[in-house]
C-alpha cells in the first residue's frame, strides 16, 4: 500500500453499475488504465489473471491473481495494469437494496468495524480462494437466466461472497487489533462523511473534529477523491436515498429528512444532478429495469402476512388486525388487492381450512373441536366454508381419506 | 462536537421489525426404513430424495419417489411415506419456520405471484448435476445448524444457503 498521486478533476461515473448490470457477472479487461470513477452501488472485483494496481481514495493496492475487492459507493477508484500486460477481472454488482435485505435488521458491530478499519482488498490463498472461485463459477453458470428462481440463487451466491469477505475482514481485525493502519487524511474523511452523512454536517465542525482547518479538509478530500466536501456529502446522501426509495411506503419528504437534506427541494436538486432523473423516475426505473427487474418493498404487506400467519388460529378480524398493526382497514384492503391480488377473507379462510384438513386427517378430534381450534366461530360456519372449498363436508372428507389410507 | 449517531452507508431501513424475524432452521439427513403415517407440523419442510424409491402422499395426492426430487411442504400439509418392504429411502430434510419463507419471497429480486403459502406442495425434479448440488447444499445447512445457532438472523450463512435451495426449487418447479 502506498500513497497515490493526487487526482485532478472530478471522477467519472462508473458504467459497471448501470441499471442493466444488476446480478450479472461482468468480465473486464484492463489494457492500460481506467481513469478514476465512482459508482452508485457496491461492487465485488476478483482478479483472474494479470498484475496491476487499484487506487482507492488515494491509496494504491497491488493486484495479483486471487485478489478480492469489495468497493463501496464512497470509493473513488482507478485501475491500472502493469505496462504491456492485461488485467483480467470479474466484477459483480452487490446493490445496496439487496445488501440491506441480506443484513436483516442492522449492522452487527463486527460488520461496521470491517467497513471502518479493515482493508477493501485482500489477496486470497488456500481455502478462501477456492471458495470464492467456486462462487464466481456458479455465478457464471446461471449468468443469463432471468427467472425468479435463478435470481434467488444469484442473491444467495452474492450473500456468500459478502460472507467470505466479512470473514477475511474479521481475520484482519483480530490480527492487528490495536494498531490501526495509518490511512491518509482524505481516506478517513471520505469514510467519515459516508458514515455520518445523515447528520447535519458542517465542514467547519468536521474539520475541528480532525484538528484541521476547513480549507485543509477540502484540499485533502479533493486530492484523494477529486470531490470537495459538499460534493462528497451530497453523493453519500443521494446514495443513501436511492436505497430508501425502494421502500414504496416512504414518502420523499421522509426520505429527504432521513438522509440529512435540509429541505425536500434540496433533495430533488441533488438527486437530479447526480442521477440525471427525479426520485419518482428512479423508483419507476428500479421496478421496470432493462435487466433483471427489482420490486419495491412494502413493509406493511410483510407485517400483514406475518400477522395473519401467526394468528389465524385465533379469532381475528380485519378490524382487530387493523388495530393491532396500526394500519387502517381501507389501507389493508388496498394493499392486499394491489400486492397480492386477493383479500383478507380469502387468505384467512385458506390458512384455516388447510389447518383444519390436517387436523381432520392426522387426529381423531371431533369436528366441533377442530372448527374452534382452527379459528372458526362455530361448527356451522366451518362446515359451510369447508363445503365451498372442497365440495364435501368435513366428516365426508375424513372418511374418504381414511378409506384411501386403508 | 456533539455526539453523532452512528449510521452507515450500508443500511437504509429495516425490512422487518425485530420481533418478526428470529426464524428457526433445522436440517438433517436420515434413512427411512419403515412406513411413516400421516404427519403435519407448523414448519415449512424441504425434502430431498437422495436414494431409493417409495410413495409419498401429500394432501390427497400420491407422488412416486425417485432420486432428485425436491419437495417443499407448506405448514400443515399432511404427508405420509410408504415404502416397499425391505427398502430403505435416503432423504435430507430441512425444517424452516414459515417466517423464512416470507422473508425469502420479500427479496427485492424475487418477483413471484404467490406470497401466501402455496396450497399444492412445490415439487422440483432435478437432473443429476443439480441433485448433487442440492445434496451438497442440504449437507452444508445441516453442518451449519449443528455448529451454530438455529436462528437465521444470527447465522446468516445458513440463510444464503437457503436462498440457493429455494432458488433451485423455484427454477425447476413443476407446474401442477
Amino acid at each position: 500500500m502506498q500513497k497515490a498521486p493526487p487526482l485532478c478533476g472530478r471522477p467519472d461515473s462508473c458504467t459497471l453499475c448501470a441499471a442493466d448490470q444488476y446480478l450479472r457477472l461482468q468480465h473486464i479487461t484492463v489494457d492500460s488504465k481506467i481513469p478514476p470513477c465512482v459508482q452508485e452501488d457496491s461492487l465485488f472485483l476478483y482478479v483472474e489473471s494479470g498484475q496491476g494496481t487499484i487506487t482507492i481514495n488515494g491509496v494504491s493496492f497491488n493486484l495479483a491473481p486471487g485478489c478480492f475487492c469489495w468497493l463501496q459507493s464512497y470509493h473513488v477508484f482507478s485501475l491500472e495494469s502493469v505496462w504491456d500486460t492485461q488485467l483480467q477481472l470479474l466484477a459483480v454488482v452487490y446493490d445496496y437494496p439487496l445488501s440491506n435485505y441480506m443484513t436483516f435488521h442492522n449492522a452487527s458491530a463486527q460488520q461496521l468495524r470491517c467497513f471502518a478499519t479493515a482493508l477493501p482488498v485482500y489477496q486470497l490463498s488456500g481455502q478462501a480462494r477456492i471458495q470464492v472461485e467456486t462462487l464466481f463459477a456458479e455465478l457464471a453458470e446461471c449468468n443469463d437466466d432471468r427467472d425468479p428462481g435463478s435470481s434467488l440463487m444469484k442473491c444467495g451466491i452474492l450473500g456468500q461472497l459478502s460472507y467470505v469477505f466479512f470473514t477475511l475482514c474479521e481475520a484482519y481485525c483480530t490480527e492487528q487489533p490495536y494498531s490501526p493502519r495509518k490511512w491518509p487524511l482524505g481516506w478517513v474523511l471520505a469514510l467519515f462523511i459516508a458514515f455520518y452523512c445523515s447528520e447535519d454536517l458542517d465542514p467547519v465542525v468536521v474539520a475541528d473534529n480532525f484538528g484541521i482547518s476547513a480549507a485543509t479538509l477540502n484540499r485533502e478530500l479533493r486530492l484523494s477523491t477529486g470531490m470537495n466536501f459538499a460534493q462528497t456529502l451530497n453523493r453519500a446522501r443521494v446514495n443513501l436515498a436511492s436505497g430508501a426509495i425502494l421502500f414504496s411506503e416512504l414518502s420523499f419528504h421522509f426520505i429527504s429528512s432521513y438522509c440529512g437534506f435540509r429541505s425536500e427541494v434540496a433533495f430533488y436538486r441533488s438527486f437530479k444532478e447526480l442521477r440525471g432523473m427525479t426520485p419518482q423516475e428512479y423508483r419507476l426505473r428500479s421496478v421496470n429495469a432493462p435487466g433483471i427487474p427489482r420490486k419495491t418493498v412494502s413493509e406493511s404487506v410483510e407485517r400483514i402476512l406475518f400477522y395473519m400467519h401467526a394468528n389465524y388460529k385465533e379469532q381475528i378480524s380485519l378490524k382487530s388486525m387493523a388495530q393491532d398493526l396500526y394500519i387502517s382497514e381501507n389501507i389493508i384492503r388496498a394493499l392486499l388487492r394491489d400486492h397480492l391480488n386477493t383479500d383478507f377473507k380469502t387468505i384467512l379462510t385458506g390458512f384455516r381450512i388447510r389447518y383444519a384438513k390436517a387436523l381432520l386427517v392426522v387426529t381423531k378430534m371431533p369436528i366441533l373441536d377442530i372448527s374452534l381450534a382452527s379459528g372458526f366461530n362455530s361448527e356451522r360456519t366451518f362446515s359451510r366454508l369447508f363445503h365451498q372449498h372442497c365440495g364435501m363436508s368435513p366428516s365426508a372428507y375424513r372418511a374418504e381419506i381414511g378409506r384411501a389410507q386403508a | 462536537m456533539k455526539k453523532l449517531k452512528y449510521s452507515t452507508p450500508f443500511y437504509s431501513r429495516n425490512y422487518f421489525s425485530e420481533n418478526l424475524l428470529p426464524a428457526k432452521v433445522w436440517a438433517g439427513r436420515k434413512s427411512v426404513q419403515q412406513q411413516i403415517p400421516f404427519t403435519q407440523h407448523d414448519d415449512l419442510e424441504l425434502l430431498l430424495i437422495r436414494k431409493g424409491e417409495g410413495l409419498l402422499t401429500v394432501n390427497e395426492r400420491d407422488y412416486p419417489l425417485s432420486r432428485g426430487m425436491l419437495f417443499c411442504f407448506s405448514p400443515h400439509h399432511f404427508h405420509r411415506l410408504s415404502l416397499p418392504k425391505g427398502h430403505t429411502l435416503e432423504v435430507s430434510e430441512c425444517h424452516v419456520n414459515s417466517g423464512v419463507y416470507f422473508y425469502i419471497t420479500a427479496c427485492p429480486y424475487f418477483i413471484g405471484d404467490d406470497r401466501t403459502v402455496p396450497y399444492p406442495p412445490l415439487l422440483a425434479v432435478l437432473d443429476e448435476a443439480h441433485t448433487q448440488k442440492a445434496e451438497a447444499l442440504m449437507d452444508r445447512v445441516a453442518d451449519e445448524c449443528e455448529k451454530k445457532s438455529l436462528l437465521v438472523a444470527e447465522n446468516q450463512s445458513v440463510f444464503f444457503l437457503l436462498l440457493k435451495l429455494f432458488g433451485t426449487l423455484e427454477k425447476f418447479a413443476l407446474s401442477q
